[in-house]
């Protein structure tokens, strides 16, 4: 199968605008304050996903699969099973003799040779002429703490740059190199080369511009780039007298790309392995299920993979313990603004904040003095830094602009949003998911769980952050919540708008979850004295439960890490995982994402039993009260573009690990606040390090969900981004219908690739 | 006292041995199962270095114990008529060492689990402890050859760690740009050293140097030129101006190397060069102010440029120039013990920077959470200087303009781009007959012996033949430097030109020329035997393409023992002390220099351009990523490389061990 773009006889107009789709075309990177899993194939979105994913390979010059030997390796750790694997009609799978031979044809992916050529003419690196500059420049806007100082630099002439468009910009980048290039094609190959290059640089420029950034107070986009090289091009050109135009010698060299089929048979064996292992947990019966009784804590946990066991754990070891799985941002899109005045936003990517707080950190003059004292000295800080003697209070929380920055009291009037717009927000939520809505007669309590991870060998700001919180720790979102919940005005208007009767007997909590470390925090400071005096012996009880539990996860934990099974203890199992949080010299002080595989929306007391070890995204939702599909509807709606950013953001980067990823995280670099460097000289990376995924299974994220055919297609009826997502194939459909003893689950979307039609 | 320094003498014979322990150790890895490779390359580094770091302690408390009146100790342990360890010792270099033994015992100790599961995990511990026996050759050595070797083993071990990732194009230019920048260096100390044997017996030894024994018999002509070498030495390895911009470009190995080398390590020797040759410009005032300017500038350059930093490992790497050029300054001002100090505290915090490099950003967070830099408007001449500061000037643009860029044009115009049939046919008759030369020189070095009248033949003076012989080989110079991007042309053209000039010096007619020639050459020959048997393996038995489109053939991902078998002959083509070439070209040159300064210079000058070039062959074929066109090309099986590699290998240690009365 050979893909090729070929483009005979291109028009200015239609090579300005390709190289605007181009761009367009990257993957997204944000600000390294935010880490942000952004789905790298978001602009493929109306496609298939295969067709989007040879498309994205085609341009980036990736092998859209693995190497042979990864598929060795999956094979010994038995995710690979050679039985999925039909490779011929006969039903007997191939032997290695036949897989070996399998892999004779060399790829031919994407050589940059257009702009390889060019460079060779000029002798000099184009890359590093132009680009260099202004990732320094931009660097030194937004560094903390590494560069001494910072300057602001004088803006250019802008006159014409409002006024015209940008494909008229594009077009007129084009018109530019007609002197140096034969004809429009050559000048197209040529830009988009470039933006391919560079692409974490344009990537950057192109994100900065969509989310107006508020730290780089100059103006710069793509154009601006081009615009830039192509006058240094052109410039260099001229120094060299009597050089030719420059020609293309063969087109099918720039861009053309072949197919194994035999080993996309193999990764769609590889998918299939590893889907049916995972719906083959479903088969098994269920145990007693004593659903509808009221427990005593309700703990909403994000839905992310990583609080999988611990949910677990948790319900193993005490039946006042539920758990739910929610979004991470508790349903409040978060605004938040510190003193520096820096607006940052709590809430998944896509979601636009609407609910503004202002927080205050403690200025802790002494711990700031303390630290520079002690860098100054060699050694100290590694000695210091394991016990985090230096780490900082949390924030004070803060409704209101006006008088933020005077008071101390942290327990404000919410002026800011009315009492009816809070309530709202916690009423909606609390219905989506099937939360406790009326008290009862014993006290209880509803911990809201937010997590976040504190690494230290780590050049992200926040790789380990909670995803749905736009990479941020989901504490705040957390404690807003708690503060509402326990109001007791917007209790009495809960009441009345909204059927939701809450009393003396709940309380809300919030608490933060270290995943790294398997610490919890709990926030029992932002609750009224008198009430926490009330729940005193609530709270010791599920300290003793949490405490057991991480233990208990800490352990399984540590099993991955391939440490000896026999040998853990639970308190040895705390101390190691806190080690390797901790630690300067562990290049994986967690396993992130890398184990996510599944999404699954169902009741939680359905899958109580059944042991994920890891691997999927759970999410409460209860069929029996969503009678439209509305809840279900929402929820696909919120959490498919944060799966599905997560899931494949970990493909690209396994798939790729040079060109997506960043490759090894022992020779990176940290840029300003811009992003990472492979050493000191480099380009802008996007992606994640090599270390970050090589425990991925580079598969589609499989999809289960409880509800029945004609509902789903009603659903993605009414909803295009949910048509989108499982029509074209992103996720893997299974849907989960419950008897009394069993429960069952169907395909009803395709495998990976159909071997007949490419055959 | 006299049972101490026996005592001491054996300490500095441990330290030497167990870095070679290491090396061995790690390098038998290949034949073990993959899974227990990490196991014990660990345990053996950390037995390694733990013992390391004993022993330096030891060797610091009996120095300090012994108290020698003249602040330094001297001596010779004989082992074997063969086999005499020589080591000088003062307080500086014993405290040193216990300090780069603590510092390669902390990284290479976490370094087991920072590379855990990393492609080349073998590759860094054998890289590391080059680099800690060529450290421990340089802190102990007695006299300058001995200074010599390790400064060298550093340079190439400094090589392998910059060009770690080996796929990656940036780092094989940056590790090539390192190395060609420690060439420049390695030159200014061959021609100290070969300077210091051509004044007489006893100057190349330090006890004597810094007893001022011999110092008298020198004129101050002399001591300005030694001197000035060794400052562009020093200045070279020290990354101080106009050398400083390979130290920032060399942090694309992993943090770890970085830290040993760059943080602490190789780039204080420079400053060790200088102390140890103090007695030499001490007294020379124009010296003092070469090195007092030197280092002020760059001091200051390199401050301001490491102000404006943005990117962690560069800002570190220029802050570390800019403290090595306080360095110079301190010296020049003869405040030694001060830069001393300095050197050390410059060695650790630095080594620990690099080490939490990428934990810079979380560290901060935590205590001084988001905020904005503080932005000051400023008029447009400053606003552009800062620019500039925070582009270093410009370097890498003057560089292309006034170096690279007429070096490439006049390359273009001479070299043919299109590959034809009858080009073919002439690279293969050129690497036939530098396989047939380098074939017969071997041979003949391996059936005369030492003790065989035609060794001690001395070949009558015969300047025509000389001369012709001088022009000849330069000529080839240029025409191999021309064709650098054809690997299979230049091995040949640079083959002959290396030959040519240094058969131009035996006929100059001086008494041990021949020795000094065949000394040379025997290891020369030898490398470029093992080169041209490569190429030919790789490019004629196999019809691949010879212009891969990035202009890097990643011979070292596809074709691992070829390439390193390739590497290995490089290395000695480029007179690495690995084989009889190391000391034969000092020795040759030495001889050509008391009868003809200037052609002997231009000689010299021609043999080190075709070293700089042969390191940017090597990179290009060792370095880049697969190349698809190779995959074809099978490697050698390891039951023909491993015996073949260790064969190269007695050959080399036989060549050293033949030729070894040169030294003295």
């Amino acid at each position: 199968m050979l893909i090729s773009a070929s483009i005979t006889d291109l028009k200015a107009d239609e090579a300005a605008r390709k190289i605007l789709e181009t761009i367009d075309q990257l993957p997204k990177t944000e600000v390294m304050h935010k880490f942000v899993h952004f789905n790298p194939l978001e602009s493929y979105l109306d496609k298939n996903f295969i067709q989007a994913w040879l498309d994205f390979c085609c341009l980036m010059g990736i092998q859209p699969t693995l190497p042979k030997s990864d598929y060795t390796k999956f094979m010994e750790d038995g995710a690979l099973n050679l039985q999925e694997y039909r490779l011929s009609k006969s039903k007997a799978p191939p032997s290695k003799k036949i897989l070996n031979s399998l892999f004779k044809e060399p790829w031919r992916i994407r050589v940059q040779k257009s702009i390889k050529s060019w460079e060779e003419l000029l002798n000099m690196d184009l890359f590093s002429l132009s680009e260099r500059e202004w990732i320094k420049e931009l660097g030194s806007h937004t560094d903390q703490g590494i560069s001494f100082f910072s300057y602001i630099k004088l803006p250019e002439s802008k006159s014409t740059k409002s006024e015209q468009t940008q494909q008229q910009r594009a077009l007129e980048c084009l018109e530019k190199l007609s002197p140096v290039c034969c004809t429009t094609k050559d000048a197209y190959f040529l830009l988009q080369e470039f933006i391919i290059q560079n692409r974490g640089w344009f990537s950057f420029l192109k994100t900065h511009k969509q989310s107006k950034n508020l730290w780089l107070e100059f103006e710069i986009d793509e154009i601006d780039a081009l615009e830039k090289f192509i006058s240094i091009l052109v410039q260099n050109f001229n120094y060299l007298r009597n050089a030719e135009k420059f020609r293309l010698c063969n087109e099918n060299d720039l861009t053309s790309v072949t197919f194994d089929i035999e080993s996309f048979m193999l990764h769609a064996a590889l998918e299939s392995t590893i889907h049916h292992s995972i719906l083959a947990k479903f088969s098994s019966p269920l145990s007693q299920v004593t659903e509808n009784t009221k427990k005593k804590f309700s703990l909403l946990f994000c839905l992310d993979d990583r609080e999988c066991s611990m949910r677990r754990h948790l319900e193993n070891l005490s039946d006042d313990v539920q758990t739910f799985g929610v979004p991470g941002f508790f349903g409040l899109p978060l605004e938040i603004i510190n003193q520096e005045k820096l607006h940052y936003k709590s809430c998944p990517p896509l979601v636009k904040p609407s609910f503004p707080i202002y927080i205050e950190h403690e200025k802790n003059w002494i711990n700031k003095i303390l630290y520079r004292v002690m860098n100054l000295i060699p050694g100290i800080n590694i000695l210091l830094n394991r016990k985090l003697l230096f780490q900082n209070k949390d924030p004070i929380i803060h409704w209101n602009d006006t008088d933020w920055k005077k008071s101390s009291n942290h327990r404000q009037e919410i002026n800011f949003k009315s009492l009816k717009e809070c309530a709202e927000y916690l009423a909606k939520f609390v219905k989506a998911f099937g939360v406790p809505i009326k008290s009862s007669a014993e006290k209880e309590v509803i911990v809201i769980i937010s997590h976040g991870g504190s690494s230290i060998n780590n050049p992200y700001f926040a790789a380990y952050d909670c995803a749905a919180c736009s990479g941020n720790p989901g504490d705040l979102n957390a404690r807003t919540l708690s503060l509402i919940g326990n109001d007791p005005r917007i209790r009495q208007i809960l009441s009345t708008l909204h059927e939701i009767k809450y009393d003396q007997n709940i309380l809300f909590l919030a608490v933060r979850h270290d995943t790294t470390t398997d610490e919890f925090k709990f926030f029992e400071e932002d609750i009224a004295p008198n009430q926490r005096d009330a729940f005193k012996n609530e709270f010791e009880t599920l300290k003793d439960i949490i405490h057991i539990a991480s233990g208990k996860n800490a352990i399984e934990r540590c099993h991955k890490f391939e440490y000896k099974k026999n040998l853990l203890t639970e308190k040895k199992a705390l101390k190691e995982v806190r080690k390797r949080g901790h630690s300067f010299f562990e290049p994986r002080p967690e396993l992130g994402h890398s184990g996510c595989i599944a999404i699954i929306i169902c009741p939680r007391a359905w899958i109580k039993h059944i042991n994920f070890e890891r691997r999927a995204f759970l999410i409460s939702y209860d069929p029996e009260l969503d009678t439209n599909f509305e809840n279900l509807e929402n929820i696909l709606q919120a959490i498919l573009p944060v799966c599905t950013g997560i899931s494949y953001d970990y493909f690209c980067s396994r798939m790729s690990k040079h060109i997506y990823g960043t490759g090894s995280k022992l020779s990176t670099s940290i840029e300003g606040l811009i992003g990472i460097t492979q050493g000191s000289q480099g380009t802008l990376l996007s992606g994640l390090s090599w270390q970050m995924i090589e425990a991925h299974q580079p598969i589609r994220p499989l999809l289960i969900t409880s509800a029945d055919e004609t509902s789903i297609q009603k659903i993605m009826n009414r909803n295009e981004l949910i048509s989108n997502y499982v029509r074209g194939n992103w996720v893997r459909l299974a849907l989960l219908e419950k008897s009394d003893i069993d429960l069952s689950t169907d395909f009803s979307s395709e495998p990976w690739i159909e071997f007949e039609d490419v055959t | 006292m006299l049972k101490l320094q026996t005592f001491i003498a054996e300490y500095v014979l441990i330290l030497r041995m167990i870095p070679l322990f290491m090396l061995f150790g790690t390098a038998l890895s290949y034949f073990l199962p993959y899974k227990i490779i990490e196991k014990y390359i660990v345990s053996i580094v950390r037995f390694c270095t733990l013992g390391y770091l004993m022993t330096s302690f030891l060797l610091l408390i009996s120095f300090l114990l012994s108290n020698p009146k003249e602040a330094f100790l001297f001596g010779s342990l004989e082992l074997h008529d063969l086999l005499t360890c020589r080591y000088f010792l003062d307080w500086f270099s014993c405290a040193f060492l216990f300090l780069s033994s603590i510092i390669a015992f902390i990284t290479l100790f976490f370094a087991g689990r920072m590379l855990h599961r990393e492609p080349g995990f073998a590759r860094f511990f054998i890289g590391s402890s080059i680099l800690i026996f060529g450290m421990t050759l340089i802190l102990t050595s007695r006299d300058f050859d001995i200074l010599f070797a390790g400064w060298e083993l550093l340079g190439m071990s400094s090589f392998l760690m910059i060009g770690f990732y080996r796929n990656r194009i940036v780092a094989a230019k940056h590790a090539t740009r390192a190395m060609a920048y420690f060439r420049i260096s390695d030159l200014g100390l061959l021609v100290g050293v070969f300077m210091v044997h051509a004044f007489g017996e006893g100057f190349e030894d330090f006890a004597f140097l810094k007893q001022n024994l011999t110092l008298e018999l020198l004129t101050k002509d002399h001591f300005f030129w030694l001197s000035l070498f060794l400052l562009l030495s020093a200045t070279g390895k020290s990354a101080q101006f106009p050398f400083s911009h390979w130290l920032p470009r060399a942090m694309e190995g992993p943090s770890n190397s970085s830290s040993i080398f760059y943080g602490a390590i190789s780039i204080h020797m420079g400053i060790f060069l200088l102390l140890r040759t103090s007695n030499l410009w001490q007294d020379n005032s124009y010296f003092r102010i070469a090195l007092f300017i030197i280092g002020a500038f760059s001091l200051t350059h390199a401050f301001l440029i490491s102000f404006f930093q943005t990117n962690i490992k560069s800002k570190i790497a220029w802050n570390s120039i800019g403290h090595l050029g306080l360095m110079f300054v301190e010296l020049s001002l003869n405040l030694q013990t001060i830069c001393m100090v300095h050197a050390m505290f410059n060695a650790i915090s630095k080594s620990i920077q690099y080490l939490t490099a990428s934990s810079a950003l979380i560290l901060e967070a935590r205590v001084v959470h988001l905020h904005k830099q503080r932005l000051f408007e400023v008029s447009s001449p400053i606003a552009r200087f800062f620019k500039a500061a925070q582009n270093e000037f410009y370097f890498d643009f003057w560089f292309k303009y006034l170096i690279v860029r007429p070096y490439f044009r006049a390359s273009k115009t001479v070299s043919n781009p299109y590959e034809s049939q009858k080009q073919t046919k002439l690279e293969l008759s050129f690497t036939i007959i530098s396989l047939f030369i380098s074939f017969l020189i071997v041979a003949f070095g391996f059936w005369i012996e030492p003790s065989s009248p035609f060794f001690q033949t001395t070949f009558s003076k015969n300047l025509p033949v000389a001369a012709a012989a001088l022009v000849a080989g330069l000529c080839f110079v240029i025409v191999s430097i021309l064709e650098l991007r054809n690997p299979v042309y230049f091995y040949s053209n640079s083959h002959m030109a290396v030959f040519l000039i240094s058969l131009s010096i035996l006929f100059i007619g001086e008494p041990r020329a021949f020795e000094a020639f065949l000394s040379f050459n025997f290891g020369v020959n030898f490398g470029y035997l093992l080169i041209q048997l490569c190429i030919i393996r790789v490019f004629y038995l196999c019809s691949i393409k010879k212009d891969p489109s990035n202009g890097y053939y990643g011979l070292a991902e596809t074709l691992p023992w070829i390439s390193s078998i390739l590497f290995l002959g490089s290395m000695i083509t480029i007179c690495m002390p690995i084989t009889s070439a190391f000391f034969g070209e000092d020795f040759l040159l030495e001889l050509g220099h008391r009868q003809f300064e200037l052609p002997v210079f231009i000689a010299g000058a021609g043999v080190f351009v075709i070293q700089i070039a042969s390191i940017m062959a090597i990179s290009k074929l060792y370095f880049g990523y697969t190349n698809k066109s190779i995959s074809f090309v099978k490697d050698l099986p390891s039951k023909i490389a491993i015996p073949l590699f260790a064969l190269s290998m007695i050959v080399c240690m036989y060549s050293l061990w033949k030729f070894k009365f040169l030294i003295h």
